[in-house]
């Protein structure tokens, strides 16, 4: 028992990776070979993930499944990992995310191999980040999750790719210059000169000087990957030029690893620049809110409309952040998960809408419902879970956000509330747009969504209503998690 | 009564759990035949339970409400526990909505019968009662508020129910959003109440808000007298949105692109009754704020009014009866703003019977016809007798007929007004009862007398009994509603013992004259066989336009907010791309242009880099050279000089 | 002093000769003489420091004659090069050898 204590995390990293070594060395033309080796690696972080959230010893609390073996002695860098309550759930989206997404991708014919293998690396990267304890290593994970991006999208992507590819990588790769200043400034200030996440929570007590500019420069860092405003802009043309497997992850996933970066390193070491840049993180979420569903109301690309509520979303997580409220934290936290399922929904359905119709513009669509019911109502119950709606994961969330907010800036909670109003405009109109109203004869080889894709949205429309009706396992693990912040009671 | 309290969580969740199982069928298209037996069974046992309960209460048990509740979820402060508290209110209001939706249910069987969609429509049907339940039985405001936003949700699903028509569509999601728009008041006040009290419990907020009216505890940023109104207020935003009330009120009208039963659950005791179910639950929350109580009235006489005016130029069936309803709304909205809580409901449940049966009775007759348009109609009487009465039942229940239910229950609001000396309002209220008996005869007389204007009028027919025994049921509802509190006031001494309220003769007698005006002056223009022209097209043109453009507040907001905020969205993607990508953008071209400006000097010719070099170096030297002293060149100075300016000549 | 004052004239003006060269001239040949002279000046420097200063060390003596022997290999490799470049342009002006421009 303590051998599977001690090993499933460094399992869950590891087993996307070596799914990904396994397709180097695959011969191409083994198409269903390929599929099965990538579904396994990625499938197998699923029952692994559920396992550890089952075991998560919630009288214990605190970090659990911890493996630690010094790798750097004299550089104080260790491979340590563990989670809390925040982490598993974290793990657990992005386990229910890759698979959805090597599901979504059980079609993609150029290059599968050199696709799929890209992908895994990716996820592991993205699985070291939310277990790693160690800041050497959650940097390292942390590159390692951004960079296959640039490939990614670059070769298998659509539009103006190579722009899009470039511009995110590039912009993340300046966010992640900022993080690394921050994890150097930490390391040598501490005093134990250790990249030891714990050891820096439990004795390093910055001063305040030090906390107000290493926390700006992590929230900068950080903040680029989670969407922030005005540094959002590489998220639209990113994921509407990535594929859409690629999308899900990068919406679904790898922005969260933006607002977990600042909830952990940010908020976690540095309480009192938290606390100091508390309004200004509230007043730019609360822009990213408002301003990314004004966006989202004037684009006519569905995939664009997709990205900029994603902007949007983002905002509430980092609203909560913000909020330094343990309810507010934790809806912000519920708020990733919802939206990282969501919004591997909205993907999804864009993908296959795309697949079919060979259009995003919506306004030269109109009626697919008919012909495609299945994914109009789970378009519709992802739209739900968007705006907020009761019974949907997105409502306990954003509801949470904004009850935690309101303790600790009013104002700004009630300007943010308006954001219900304007996601229900906007998804309200894509789904008008898209699925109802008259037919286009012109899409008369239209067609419901096939076996493997069955799969991945039934699944994650169905875990929208599962979370929005039974919230409590999930809150009750995030709550577990929140003990070693520093927050407002 | 112990054993029964385990019966109460089943009052929503049965028509939920059918609601559930028919959705499945639905959507995997099995057995959809079978959908509406499931959904109605599961709502009448729901109904039974209610009725059940309801009879308890009448019979005087000593116990005035029936509690149970179970944990839900707990993050810190923010502890939420769901559960179905049956207040002598709740349970009233939950009978109505069972009565009404399965009446709706047991109708639509015929009206939908053949609709592509019929299992989809049952299994709608079946999750908008049990919202609406769960909001009717709610035992605290976050039970409320999901409830509150599902009933908006369900409404969106049946009103686009024909969503391959292009303005159902649009209308449903003008509901929606128009809905939202109060409900962001309603979130804020949810939000304001329950971090003030730390509970979301009825109760709970009801106490401690009563200990800041008498100023026990002080509330954050506000006086207690301005905090009670900004929440009440908050509050009744919401009830603005669902409720229609004016400025809200225009999502009502285009709901009417629902299949019609559906207008009629919505009309009656769903949707629309939310808002004002939700004021009289809380009532004890506005009852601290007398400002909220006047802004809720004087909201209820603008509405009340304008909705009138406008429903008189209407021509299609179901508009009057949408502004009908919305006028309706605005009395009981009347009736709870001026102190007078019984008024309000017993005016919501005597409406509720009326409603229902008005608007199934134009489903029938649109059934018969295929069209909503009045002046198309017209001798319908001898064609279908069984609707026709009853849609006069109705229609003089509306009117406020001396005997018929809405006689009685306007009558109270009315009375309640006056006695309250709310005169101007009253005035407002009496003028819009002869506005509102004058439209009703109208539509009666339209469409059922005189003689057919239409071949498909013509060749009318009754429907078939599973669509006129509903129908008949509630036009014995609409005769007879006024006995839930005349002559024994029961809906009285079930919610507010201590209110009674003698019959105020004054208002019954002036409300009724002028109701009556009404009706004569609708006899005297509609009751002829012929009839070449409206003879409402005849009032002054502007007075005409004003009603007929709903007097501008639609236009308001599609033309104005609307596209508005549509232009805002635009601009904020345009300032996106171009300014905030532009930066970025621009900064990348900076990049380049320095790139492309450097990299002239990498022009291929060692001379020219050799060059650079001596340059560089000398002027390194003179660098240093200025920075130092002059060398002091005694014996081993030179190299001395070299070493340091190399290593360390700046430093120092 | 005057002796090394004199040598150090010599090889500055010897410097500045070569520099000169190497600066202006377009034959790649003359290039290359241009630099042998920058290395006899360094030369001459190395040698005249340790006449006048350093007499007694033979670190200078081994400078140059790694100076000298640096010379050599630079003049044969610089030499094969301009044949080359000669080979493939056909001629050898310094100007026309610009293929690494940015």
């Amino acid at each position: 028992m303590s051998f599977l204590n001690q090993n499933i995390l460094t399992w869950i990293v590891l087993s996307p990776f070596i799914a990904a070594l396994l397709l180097i060395i695959t011969p191409p033309n083994r198409g269903a070979l390929i599929r099965w080796i990538a579904l396994l690696g990625a499938g197998l972080t699923l029952p692994l993930s559920i396992l550890v959230a089952i075991l998560y010893n919630r009288q214990q609390g605190g970090f659990q499944f911890q493996r630690d073996v010094p790798w750097i002695n004299s550089l104080g860098i260790q491979y340590h990992v563990g989670v809390d309550g925040i982490s598993v759930v974290l793990v657990l989206l992005t386990a229910i995310i890759i698979t959805a997404g090597v599901f979504a991708s059980w079609r993609v014919q150029n290059r599968t191999k050199e696709f799929l293998a890209l992908l895994l690396f990716l996820v592991s990267g993205v699985f070291g980040v939310f277990v790693s304890l160690d800041l050497f290593f959650f940097f390292l994970f942390y590159e390692i999750a951004v960079l296959p991006m640039y490939l990614l999208i670059g070769i298998w992507g659509t539009g103006r790719k190579e722009y899009s590819a470039m511009k995110l990588t590039l912009y993340l790769l300046f966010g992640s210059a900022f993080i690394l200043v921050g994890i150097l400034s930490l390391y040598f200030v501490s005093p134990q000169h250790t990249f030891d996440l714990l050891t820096l929570q439990r004795s390093g007590r910055f001063s305040y000087a030090f906390q107000r500019i290493i926390f700006l420069a992590f929230y900068i860092g950080f903040g680029i990957l989670a969407g922030i405003w005005p540094l959002h802009t590489w998220s639209p043309d990113g994921h509407a030029s990535a594929p859409t497997a690629v999308s899900m992850l990068h919406a679904g996933v790898l922005m969260k690893l933006g607002a977990y970066g600042i909830l952990r390193v940010g908020v976690g070491l540095l309480p009192g620049g938290a606390h100091t840049w508390a309004f200004l993180m509230g007043a730019i979420a609360t822009i990213n809110i408002l301003y990314g569903a004004f966006s989202a109301m004037g684009q006519t690309d569905f995939k664009y409309v997709v990205a900029y509520s994603s902007v949007s979303h983002m905002g509430v997580v980092m609203l909560g952040i913000a909020s330094l409220n343990p309810v507010g934290v934790n809806g912000a936290v519920m708020q990733m998960f919802s939206h990282g399922i969501m919004t591997g929904l909205f993907f999804a359905v864009v993908g296959l809408v795309y697949e079919k119709s060979h259009t995003r513009d919506i306004l030269k669509m109109g009626g697919f419902a008919k012909r495609m019911p299945g994914v109009a109502v789970a378009m519709t119950i992802g739209g739900l879970a968007s705006f907020g709606l009761p019974a949907t994961s997105g409502f306990i969330a954003e509801f949470m956000v904004f009850w935690g907010m309101w303790h600790t800036f009013p104002v700004l909670a009630a300007l943010s509330v308006i954001g219900i109003v304007l996601t229900a405009v906007y998804v309200l109109r894509i789904l008008q747009k898209i699925f109802l109203g008259p037919f286009t004869e012109q899409y008369h080889d239209l067609a419901d969504a096939q076996k493997t894709e069955w799969v991945a949205i039934t699944a994650l429309a169905a875990l929208l209503i599962l979370v929005g009706v039974m919230p409590s396992p999930l809150v009750n693990l995030i709550r577990l998690g929140l003990h070693g912040f520093h927050l407002n009671i | 009564m112990t054993g029964f309290i385990h019966w109460l969580a089943w009052i929503p969740l049965l028509p939920l759990c059918a609601a559930i199982i028919t959705g499945v069928m639905a959507l995997a298209r099995k057995s959809e035949r079978a959908a509406p037996f499931i959904t109605i069974a599961a709502t009448l046992i729901s109904l039974f339970i209610s009725a059940a309960v309801l009879a308890r209460f009448l019979g005087g048990t000593t116990q005035n409400h029936l509690e149970v509740s179970f944990h839900w979820l707990q993050a810190g402060r923010f502890s939420i526990n769901l559960g179905v508290d049956l207040t002598h209110l709740a349970a009233l209001m939950a009978v109505l909505v069972g009565l009404v939706s399965s009446l709706v249910q047991i109708y639509s069987i015929g009206y939908m019968h053949g609709d592509g969609g019929y299992g989809r429509y049952f299994a709608y049907l079946a999750l908008f009662t049990a919202s609406m339940l769960g909001l009717v039985v709610a035992n605290n405001l976050f039970q409320l508020y999901v409830c509150w936003e599902l009933v908006g949700i369900c409404s969106y699903l049946l009103i686009g129910f024909w969503f391959h028509k292009k303005s159902a569509a649009d209308a449903a999601k003008k509901a929606f959003v128009v809905t939202r728009f109060g409900d962001v008041g309603f979130m804020l006040g949810v939000l304001i109440l329950s971090s003030f009290t730390g509970s979301f419990s009825y109760n709970q907020v009801e106490q401690t808000l009563s200990k800041v009216a008498i100023g026990a505890i002080q509330p954050p940023f506000f006086s207690p007298a301005t905090f009670l109104a900004v929440a009440a207020l908050l509050l009744f935003a919401g009830a603005v949105g669902k409720s229609a009330q004016f400025p809200l009120h225009i999502w009502l009208p285009d709901a009417m692109e629902g299949p019609t039963p559906v207008s009629a659950l919505i009309h009656a005791a769903t949707m629309v009754a939310a808002g004002v179910y939700m004021v009289a639950r809380l009532y004890p929350i506005f009852l601290l704020s007398s400002f909220a109580l006047g802004v809720i009235a004087w909201i209820g006489a603008i509405t009340a009014f304008i909705a009138a005016t406008i429903a008189i130029v209407q021509t299609d069936i179901k508009k009057v009866l949408a502004y009908s309803t919305v006028s309706q709304l605005g009395y009981m909205m009347i009736g709870l703003g001026v102190g007078g809580y019984v008024a309000g409901v017993f005016h919501l449940a005597t409406h509720a019977m009326f409603k229902a049966l008005l608007f199934l009775a134009a489903g029938s007759v649109i059934h018969a016809m295929g069209t909503n348009d009045l002046r198309e109609m017209g001798g319908l009487h001898r064609k279908m007798p069984i609707t026709s009465l009853t849609c006069l039942a109705g229609i003089l229940a509306l009117a406020g007929f001396p005997g018929f239910a809405g006689f009685w229950s306007k009558d109270e609001v009315l009375g309640v007004a006056l006695s309250n000396g709310q005169t101007l309002i009253f005035v407002i209220g009496v003028l819009s009862a002869g506005i509102t008996a004058f439209y009703s005869l109208r539509l009666w007389l339209m469409a059922f007398s005189g003689r057919p204007r239409s071949a498909s009028a013509e060749h009318a027919h009754e429907a078939p009994a599973v669509m006129t025994i509903p129908l008949i049921i509630l036009a014995i509802g609409a005769l007879f509603g006024g006995l839930m509190n005349f002559p024994h006031p029961f809906i009285g001494s079930l919610l507010n013992p201590a209110e009674h309220e003698q019959i105020n003769l004054v208002a019954m007698g002036l409300s009724t004259a002028v109701g009556l005006t009404g009706l004569a002056w609708a006899w005297l223009l509609y009751a002829k066989p012929e009839m070449a022209q409206d003879p409402v097209e005849r009032m002054p043109v502007s007075l005409y336009r004003t009603f007929a453009n709903l007097w501008g507040v639609d236009a308001f907001f599609t033309n104005g907010v609307a596209r508005w905020a549509l232009n805002i969205g635009r601009m904020v993607a345009w300032f996106d791309r171009h300014v905030v990508d532009g930066a970025v953008n621009g900064a990348a071209w900076m990049c380049g242009a320095s790139g492309r400006t450097l990299r002239r000097f990498t022009n291929g010719q060692a001379q020219f880099y050799a060059a650079v070099m001596i340059v560089a170096i000398l002027l390194a030297v003179w660098l240093v050279l200025g920075a130092m002293q002059p060398p002091n060149l005694t014996a081993a100075a030179p190299t001395r000089w070299a070493v340091t300016t190399t290593l360390g000549g700046r430093a120092r | 002093m005057n002796g090394l004052d004199g040598y150090l004239t010599i090889s500055a003006l010897l410097f500045a000769v070569g520099l000169y060269g190497v600066l202006t001239r377009r034959n790649a040949i003359a290039l290359l003489m241009g630099v042998e002279l920058m290395i006899n000046a360094a030369n001459i420097n190395f040698l005249a420091f340790w006449r006048c200063l350093y007499f007694n060390s033979s670190e200078p003596q081994i400078f140059v004659l790694i100076g000298i022997t640096i010379a050599a290999a630079e003049a044969a490799i610089g030499l094969a090069l301009i044949l080359n470049v000669y080979r493939d342009f056909g001629n050898i002006e310094v100007s026309h050898i610009n293929e690494l421009n940015g």
